[in-house]
């Protein structure tokens, strides 16, 4: 039996990877598939930790099934605004939107 | 090969396919691939699940990502642009800044998330089945559970407004 | 039980019907379209009056729902009336500007995210507020680009939604760090128990996740390290659902902070309080100064937002029931003194960047119009007699009655920096009365009716809660 800890480090470096790749990489498609892969990561972080709790109240498993209801949301919501967006501008890279300039 | 050692094997494995994966997804130049390399790490996502006896959520992480999201994804890359957007930015100074500072961060983390789970007694089954789930869904957790089929509606209005061409 | 659950949530359920309704009346005959407006209206109306028929029950009615998920109390309802009446000014500005084609769907993702905050308000435990959170954001990434023909606005929105959907999903780490280290996602009693209880390993986890989760909650209330998208999104967006996204989701989300951190926290997590008091400081300090900077007007409320917010943090930072009373009577007064802000500037022109330029001489032109906009300004500046003279002052108050002397004197201070660029636009609208030309394409169009009534009322409410606060200044002393 694996123990949860080692789910919750994976999820950890997982999540913090995903993150660098949000933060860093120029193309929105790519930021979108790293938005997946952060809150598949915190599913698991969920998941693992119900699990080391002993929780018989289901509590890490119900958040980890919402997580994927959200995530299934906020893709359809996220490509239809992608598509919109290269309509009007033709480029889908996100320098042109300047994320963290103020 | 004991059961312990299949579970750790196998654990092994998905965890060296989903970083892989995901690194692979993110430093690719053409977006199909990193469509694909993502499914990648999201099928093996679903593995970990039922490593942790989460049948159900392994179910649906296979239907709902490996299925919709993919093919979604490569969608909407096929109908926006195959060409490949300037990709310079990637090995730059900052993302070595990133990467470090991510890198400052897991540690701590890690060790702090060790010792809280050297602290916790080790449960020997898991808490529940799908049969457990679906009652905790449909009990305690009903009032979030409607309110996510609103949610749900509020993407998918959202999304078919945002989409549909201007009449 | 059932019947009693039934009547609590009446004015949600008649939304939600409403909203229902909407959508398939709305597909099934596009004759209707005109009308969403009039069924929003009527919808919110009601649902209204039904939470002030619950409040006057509200020794049968309040309690705890759902599986101690909802709890119906006095704030509750006190979010419930402001979100309301906000909804009814927010429809009311959007009466003639959205196209026809569109009403379903505004009206509808409008009605639904206001339906989220009242989660937020409400939720009881960490899922609630995470899905709270989701339902009112989701909605207003569509609304900020529902003119899909502005690339400003579509720019605006893919912006708003990437950066928001990326703090959602880190405030969700947190959330699952929180449960890690608590063992429990609900806050019935207050999530932050005495740290005396806790063991030091579960402590070295909370820290993180404490950070995590107010990383995520920064972003949606634009605090100040995590401010920075809000000044593109709000010069980008249409502007009536900028009024919205910077005033009723904030008042939520605060109300949520202060709900979770509970009694314990002020005195138990030195370090969390001091990562609050830190973030609250520069919000203040640097928000006002940059706001003073700034020449398109869009932008400059943005940042007042900023400076807000930090005001807002105060009260959190303070805990207790006086505290609270001040954040709640300091909301209403931000509530409607930045709609009221951001109507006037919709008012003078929607496609267009209004800077200040624009308001010169706006008073021998539009005497009304400057009037209200007089009105906002110097509210939010917290001038007396108006109501932001009174919520600033018992903000301040209760920092100082649980021992943040100097968290009041920095409020202090940069509320007099803020009246620097609050006096600006006023001493342009006021001060020229040299006849000059109007500049070129600055003229204002006609203001549609619904909007001047949404004016009239924002107004009103700025007066009678400076007026409300007179007993509350006096109680005070």
């Amino acid at each position: 039996m694996v123990p949860p800890i080692a789910f919750l480090i994976l999820g950890a470096v997982v999540f913090l990877l995903a993150m660098i790749g949000f933060l860093t990489r120029r193309s929105l498609v790519q930021a979108l598939m790293c938005l997946e892969l952060m809150t598949s990561a915190v599913a698991l972080t969920f998941l693992a930790l119900g699990r080391a709790l002993g929780d018989r109240s289901m509590t890490g498993m119900v958040f980890a099934t919402f997580c994927m209801v959200i995530s299934a949301a906020e893709i359809g919501m996220g490509l239809a605004l992608v598509l919109l967006y290269f309509r009007k501008h033709g480029s889908t890279s996100t320098d042109d939107l300047d994320l963290m300039k103020g | 090969m004991g059961a312990e050692a299949t579970s750790w094997f196998l654990f092994t494995l998905m965890a060296v396919v989903i970083v892989g994966c995901s690194v692979a997804m993110m430093l690719s130049r053409n977006f199909v691939h990193s469509a694909v390399f993502l499914a990648g790490a999201l099928l093996s996502f679903a593995g970990l699940y039922a490593l942790l006896d989460a049948t159900f959520l392994a179910l649906l992480q296979l239907f709902i990502y490996a299925g919709a999201v993919t093919v979604v994804v490569v969608f909407v890359v096929m109908l926006t642009s195959t060409s490949v957007v300037a990709f310079d930015s990637l090995l730059q100074r900052q993302t070595w800044l990133a990467l470090a500072v991510g890198v400052a961060f897991a540690i701590p983390l890690i060790d702090a998330l060790r010792t809280l789970a050297a602290a916790l007694p080790l449960a020997a089954t898991a808490p529940g089945g799908t049969e457990e789930l679906a009652r905790a869904l449909l009990t305690t957790y009903v009032a979030p559970f409607e309110i996510s089929s609103a949610i749900l509606l509020a993407a998918l209005v959202g999304a078919i407004y945002l989409a549909r061409e201007a009449s | 039980m059932y019947l009693n659950a039934w009547l609590a949530w009446s004015p949600e359920i008649v939304l939600t019907l409403a909203w229902a309704g909407m959508l398939v009346c709305g597909a099934l005959w596009p004759r209707t379209h005109p009308y969403m407006r009039h069924a929003t209206l009527a919808a919110l109306l009601i649902a209204l009056g039904l939470a002030g028929l619950v409040a006057a029950n509200a020794h049968s009615l309040y309690g705890l729902y759902f599986s101690e998920a909802a709890k119906l109390d006095s704030v509750t309802t006190f979010g419930r009336l402001l979100f309301g009446s906000a909804g009814v000014l927010v429809v009311l500005a959007s009466w003639d500007v959205h196209g026809e084609e569109n009403a379903v769907e505004f009206f509808g993702l409008f009605v639904l995210s206001l339906l989220g905050e009242v989660v937020i308000v409400s939720g009881q435990n960490l899922l609630m507020l995470f899905l709270g959170i989701e339902l009112l954001a989701l909605p207003t990434y569509a609304l900020i680009a529902i003119h899909k023909t502005r690339a400003r606005a579509i720019a605006a929105g893919l912006k708003y939604f990437l950066l928001g959907m990326f703090a959602s999903v880190v405030m969700l780490y947190g959330m699952a760090l929180l449960y890690g280290s608590l063992g429990t996602i609900s806050y019935v009693h207050a999530l932050f128990p005495d740290p005396s209880h806790l063991s030091a390993a579960r402590l070295g986890v909370l820290q993180f996740a404490f950070f995590f989760l107010i990383l995520g909650l920064g972003f949606k209330v634009t605090a100040f390290p995590f401010h920075f998208w809000s000044p593109d999104v709000y010069a980008g967006g249409s502007t009536q659902v900028v009024a919205y996204i910077s005033t009723v989701p904030k008042v939520a989300i605060m109300l949520a902070i202060f709900r979770i951190l509970g009694p314990a926290f002020s005195t138990g997590y030195p370090i969390a309080k001091w990562f609050l008091i830190a973030i609250a400081v520069l919000s203040m300090v640097y928000g006002n100064i940059v706001a003073l900077m700034q020449d398109d007007v869009r932008r400059m409320l943005a940042y007042s937002g900023v400076a807000n917010t930090g005001y807002m943090l105060i009260a959190i930072i303070a805990g207790g029931a006086d505290s609270q009373a001040a954040l709640l009577f300091f909301l209403v007064v931000y509530t409607f003194g930045n709609l009221g802000a951001f109507f006037v500037v919709l008012g003078m022109g929607e496609d267009r960047h209004i800077t200040i330029g624009d308001f010169d001489g706006l008073a021998r032109r539009y005497p009304v119009l400057a009037l209200a906009m007089g009105c906002f300004l110097f509210s939010l500046a917290g001038t007396p007699p108006l109501a932001g003279f009174f919520g600033k002052f018992a903000l301040f108050k209760s920092a100082v009655a649980h021992g943040l002397p100097l968290l009041a004197l920095v409020g202090l201070v940069t509320t007099v920096i803020s009246v620097g660029y609050y006096l600006k636009i006023a001493s342009n609208m006021y001060g020229d009365l040299v006849q000059r030309d109007l500049p070129e394409g600055r003229a204002i169009e006609r203001i549609p009716v619904p909007l001047r009534i949404a004016l009239v009322l924002a107004v009103t409410a700025t007066l009678v809660t400076g007026v409300l606060g007179i007993p509350l200044f006096l109680g005070a002393l």
